[in-house]
């Protein structure tokens, strides 16, 4: 019996010692955890928010407007066939360690991310480029015009990064360049940045430590919010959600996101490769009751690029509900990847296809993985999916459906509708290539390889402690306007 | 031959046998670590393959896998790019370790005190409800216990955090979570060898004697109540690894358990293989201990 | 005839209502569980047929899908618990009345197995199979039966173990010494003798093994493995209810009800096994 008081004992000082630690100014429930820190190995959104507060873009994006603003280069222009960008870094530009930043950073960097042995998932965004740097210049010459570039050196993946990453000795984010510079990250845990005083735009404001926590369930994320675990939480659980947006809790605030879901139809194979099946398919769903059903936020969708891209409207093809449609022939089948969200949007098609076509069509849930590999193999019907733009422009969303592109995953390929968007980059002027995409997008629909279903919103619950907390479409916050709330009146 | 090293072999080949057919099952499942919502250029497909020697044969993949376990090296992980899986594993395994131990006093705690209490008089009203109480806690799934627990502790009382970790208080919830159903099934059996202990000559004579009744229950009656105890606690301990993985998640702990279910769902083979492996021998080691222990209480157990 | 006390004569009945409940669900009146009503989300439970228990978030009857969760938890419950009986029955019957080295071979099996977190396997299990969803459908397994099979393989190896202890005592037993020495071959033996005493422990450990299967379904739809939609079961309810304990949300019944079939159901069946435990080891049978 004396041992066993003695390991009760010592099991309390176990507890007890196995973890403390004190907590950050400003504290997010980010999501899943980043899988790395290096910004050329990433690619969710949860992982974008961390990284654009450790990694500084040449440019930054609005996060209200979406609008390119001048980030580490304070201008930038193209060559006159568009295949070309100069851009022209600040003066003065450091590292976190007080070393500096230079154009040659952001050129190595770039072959870095362009060289394949990095296993870059944004590979591809400088596939056949070619740099050089010259003083505070950086220029980039493409294969093809690239008019989104600019927008596109936004996201983290085309941020600069320095020397010892890029030899593969140091350990990511222990120099960076962006507002904040990283304390520590333990796995699962959470990733505590601190302000950087040498980041360029070093008089901006912002909390001066910020947690982002790992929590992947949106219950949990909740629960810590309620308790004063966290000031901001991303994700609301729909139900809570619903009933903060119907009180206009101050604390809670709903907007667009840059992201679309719709359905893939397998092109390649029958039934799906018959057109008038797919405009069955699409057309038969009543998309206000599914945007009614995941209220409070998403919109229905008859597109897929989502509105309030600035100088770009998207098309709105003809839906026709119960328009007389051709023989449908069963058995089909939907496949999804498993997740409460999917599993109810599935059952609700389900639904909607037995009332409206008189059609049983099989649910079919895949855990991701599999459910990719299906995808990518073609293997599959009609697919539940979706789409977040990297960058805010209609290309980021048009590419994916190119006949070249390994996004596309419906086996459909279209030579008028890649030469659409050649021209579209060709065009000078931003009003001609928006009508260029804009016809593109026209096209894709015309030909439903897929059906879109809602624009995505997101939730957000912010501590009234804090002001300046506006997730933009893009669910980015700019860290500069975050200041602790004055008490007024 | 030597028991302990008899043991120890057992142990090792359990190790190696899991590891084998942890590596069939998750080569076997449909889809890889490089699938992604966004498809890799074929590049960089074909550069990560063969870093991660996916573009290997089978045979050869396991070999080497193999050959890292036996060496003690469990490779890079393919979700976490750039951290091994050791370094993953070891981050989480202090937590880990802390909440199965704070389930386990839990179940200890509980389990006997409630246990003797309800031996001390059968059929009344501490009896009663022991009884209940112990259904009670074995009949609900445990997330929904987490939830209640943090309903009530966190939202109701506000007395402790609903989630996360960062100090002592955060282990509160999920040790009770984890091992209040332990405790109702341990209750149980403690009460039953009780009764039995109760009812015995040792008890009578110290009755007899007139020693108190705190006296008897702690030296007379609790000491004899142990061997099941600790038969209880090997199963015990793989049921609150299983339960670990549902807690973890509610609480959001940084330990091992969400990477188990995390790493196989990423198809982050290495990460999987290697939580699978510590798993294995966390179990085997916590068997063993509590065979160990039984040997100690019960000399006549020793032989096995 | 085994006699039970009033407690489990209780529990007895509770289960014997809610399996027919679960079994006659399709002919009583009641909205198709899955069909959606968004006009009529999140009614409380109320004095009127439909919905009498109130309806979830998508305006689905509560009524409805507690009782077509039972049909899937309890079939996944019994039937899960009769493929682990199956299984760990014959071998404990055989380790035990052998004994010998062929006992400690098949005992340290069992060690082995439970050295594996079984999890694992049930986890992987489920992705693979599905995987040959189309090869299994043609020959009328769904995810369904893999659940039994998971479970089974879960939950076989202390009922292995409480059979071998029975067979070990029932070994030395006179009728079967007699069998023994007038040379009946082995396989009679058990089949004739020790399987047939074993039934007690078999009604015994259904009662046991049955609970934990249930929560093993909780467990695995809690992770997202549970059963495919449309089917639901009490492990999805449960997980589905989680969202409303929280103090932004006020619709109890969407966690109570679904929770209370299920606690009820497992307080149910510990009392009936423990009921059945007594009666059954009673002087007086």
């Amino acid at each position: 019996m004396r041992v066993c008081g003695r390991g009760f004992l010592c099991t309390a000082l176990f507890i007890l010692g196995a973890c403390g630690q004190d907590s950050a100014a400003f504290r997010v429930a980010n999501g899943a955890d980043p899988s790395s820190l290096d910004p050329h190995l990433i690619s969710s959104v949860a992982e974008g928010r961390v990284l654009s507060s450790l990694w500084a873009g040449l440019t930054r994006s609005d996060p209200t407007t979406l609008e390119v603003l001048p980030g580490l280069a304070k201008s930038w222009e193209s060559s006159p066939d568009g295949t070309a960008w100069t851009f022209h870094l600040r003066k003065n530009l450091y590292w976190s360690d007080g070393s500096s930043l230079t154009a040659s950073d952001v050129e190595s960097s770039w072959l870095r991310l362009q060289n394949p042995a990095t296993g870059a998932p944004y590979q591809d965004w400088l596939a056949g480029a070619r740099f050089s740097s010259h003083l505070d210049e950086v220029r980039i010459q493409f294969p093809a015009p690239r008019p989104q570039f600019p927008a596109m050196c936004s996201w983290p993946a085309l941020a600069p990064i320095p020397q010892d990453l890029r030899d593969g000795t140091g350990t990511p984010a222990s120099v960076s360049s962006g507002p904040y510079t990283l304390e520590r990250w333990k796995i699962r845990d959470r990733v505590r940045v601190v302000r950087n005083p040498f980041h360029w735009d070093s008089s901006h404001a912002g909390p001066e430590s910020i947690d982002f926590l790992t929590v992947e369930s949106a219950f949990t994320a909740l629960n810590l919010f309620l308790t004063g675990g966290v000031d901001w939480t991303p994700r609301v659980p729909r139900l809570a959600a619903r009933n903060l947006a119907r009180n206009h809790h101050p604390d809670f605030r709903s907007s667009p996101r840059l992201g679309t879901s719709f359905l893939r139809f397998q092109v390649g194979t029958p039934p799906m490769n018959d057109p008038t099946v797919r405009k069955a398919f699409s057309d038969s769903i009543h998309r206000g009751q599914l945007a009614e059903l995941l209220s409070p936020g998403p919109v229905p969708a008859l597109s897929l690029v989502p509105p309030g891209l600035p100088g770009y409207s998207p098309p709105i093809p003809g839906f026709l509900l119960g328009f007389p449609g051709p023989e449908l022939e069963g058995p089909y089948e939907l496949l999804f990847p498993s997740s409460d969200s999917n599993r109810l949007v599935a059952e609700f098609l389900q639904d909607q296809w037995k009332r409206n076509l008189g059609v049983e069509v099989r649910l079919v849930n895949q855990e991701w993985k599999a459910f990719l590999r299906s995808q990518r193999k073609g293997d599959y019907q009609i697919s539940l999916s979706s789409w977040i733009a990297d960058y805010p422009d209609p290309v980021a969303f048009l590419e994916v459906f190119r006949s070249s592109s390994g996004n596309n995953r419906t086996g459909w390929k279209n030579q008028e509708f890649d030469g659409l968007l050649d021209r579209a980059g060709r065009a000078g002027d931003p009003a001609t290539r928006n009508a260029l995409l804009q016809k593109a997008e026209t096209l894709l629909m015309g030909n439903r390889p897929i059906a879109p279903l809602l624009h995505e919103a997101g939730s957000d619950l912010v501590s009234p402690r804090w002001e300046g907390v506006e997730p933009g479409p893009m669910g980015t916050v700019d860290w500069g306007r975050v200041r602790p709330a004055t008490v007024s009146g | 031959m030597n028991p302990f090293l008899r043991r120890f072999g057992a142990w090792a080949f359990t190790i190696l046998l899991v590891h084998a057919v942890a590596f069939l099952l998750v080569r076997g499942a449909p889809g890889g670590p490089l699938d992604s919502a966004r498809e890799l250029s074929p590049q960089v497909r074909a550069a990560l393959e063969s870093h991660y020697h996916l573009d290997a044969p089978l045979a050869e993949q396991y070999a080497r896998a193999l050959g890292g376990l036996l060496q003690g090296d469990l490779g890079p992980s393919m979700h976490y790019r750039g951290t091994g899986v050791s370094e993953v594993l070891a981050a989480g395994l202090p937590v880990s370790l802390a909440l199965g131990a704070g389930g386990i006093l839990v179940a200890l705690l509980f389990g006997i005190v409630a246990g003797l209490g309800a031996a001390r008089r059968p059929g009344g009203v501490m009896d009663w409800a022991v009884r209940s109480g112990a259904s009670l806690v074995m009949g609900i799934p445990n997330f929904i216990l987490a939830g209640l627990g943090v309903a009530f502790f966190s939202f109701v009382l506000g007395w402790l955090p609903s989630a996360g970790s960062g100090g002592p208080a955060h282990f509160i919830l999920p040790s009770l979570a984890l091992g209040l159903p332990f405790a109702g099934q341990l209750s149980r059996l403690v009460r039953t060898r009780g009764l039995e202990v109760l009812a015995g000559d040792a008890v009578r004579a110290a009755k007899a004697r007139g020693l108190s009744e705190f006296h008897i229950l702690r030296f007379h009656v609790l000491p004899r109540t142990l061997v099941p105890v600790a038969a209880f606690l090997g199963p015990a301990a793989a049921g609150m690894l299983t339960g670990s993985l549902v807690v973890e998640q509610v609480f959001t702990l940084p330990g091992i358990g969400t990477h188990f279910v995390q790493a196989a769902l990423n198809r982050d083979y290495t990460l999987a293989l290697g939580a699978t492996v510590l798993y294995t021998a966390l179990l085997g080691a916590a068997t063993w201990a509590s065979d160990i222990w039984m040997a100690r209480l019960d000399p006549r157990l020793g032989s096995r | 005839m085994i006699r039970l006390d009033t407690g489990s004569k209780v529990a007895l009945g509770f289960l014997v209502a809610m399996g027919i409940g679960a079994l006659a669900v399709a002919s009583l009146p009641l909205p198709d569980p899955s069909a959606f009503a968004l006009e009529n989300a999140l009614s409380p439970p109320a004095w009127t047929l439909h919905p009498i228990l109130g309806t979830d978030a998508q305006g689905r009857d509560l009524a409805a899908r507690i009782l077509w969760g039972a049909r899937i938890s309890l079939s996944v419950g019994f039937l899960g618990s009769l493929v682990a009986l199956l299984i760990g029955l014959p071998w404990g019957a055989v380790a035990g009345y052998r004994g010998g080295r062929a006992d400690r071979w098949m005992m340290r099996f069992c060690d082995a197995l439970e050295g594996v977190p079984l999890v694992v396997v049930v986890l992987f299990l489920l992705a693979i199979l599905q995987e040959y969803r189309m090869e299994m459908a043609s020959i009328g397994l769904g995810r369904i039966h893999l659940f039994f099979f998971a479970v089974g393989a879960l939950f076989w190896v202390p009922t292995a173990r409480v059979a071998r202890a029975e067979a070990l005592r029932l070994r030395k037993a006179p009728f079967v010494e007699a069998s023994r020495g007038i040379g009946a071959p082995t396989i009679s033996i058990l089949l004739r003798h020790i399987l047939p005493h074993l039934l007690s422990t078999v009604l015994v450990m259904l009662t046991l093994t049955l609970p934990r299967v249930v929560l093993m379904e909780a467990f695995l739809s809690f992770l997202g493995l549970g059963v495919e939609a449309p089917d639901v079961s009490w492990g999805i309810l449960a997980r589905e209810g989680l969202e409303t304990l929280n103090p932004l949300v006020d619709c109890w019944w969407i966690l109570a009800l679904p929770g209370l079939a299920l606690t009820l159901t497992l307080l149910a069946l510990q009392r009936l096994g423990d009921g059945l435990r007594d009666a059954l080891s009673s002087p007086g049978r």
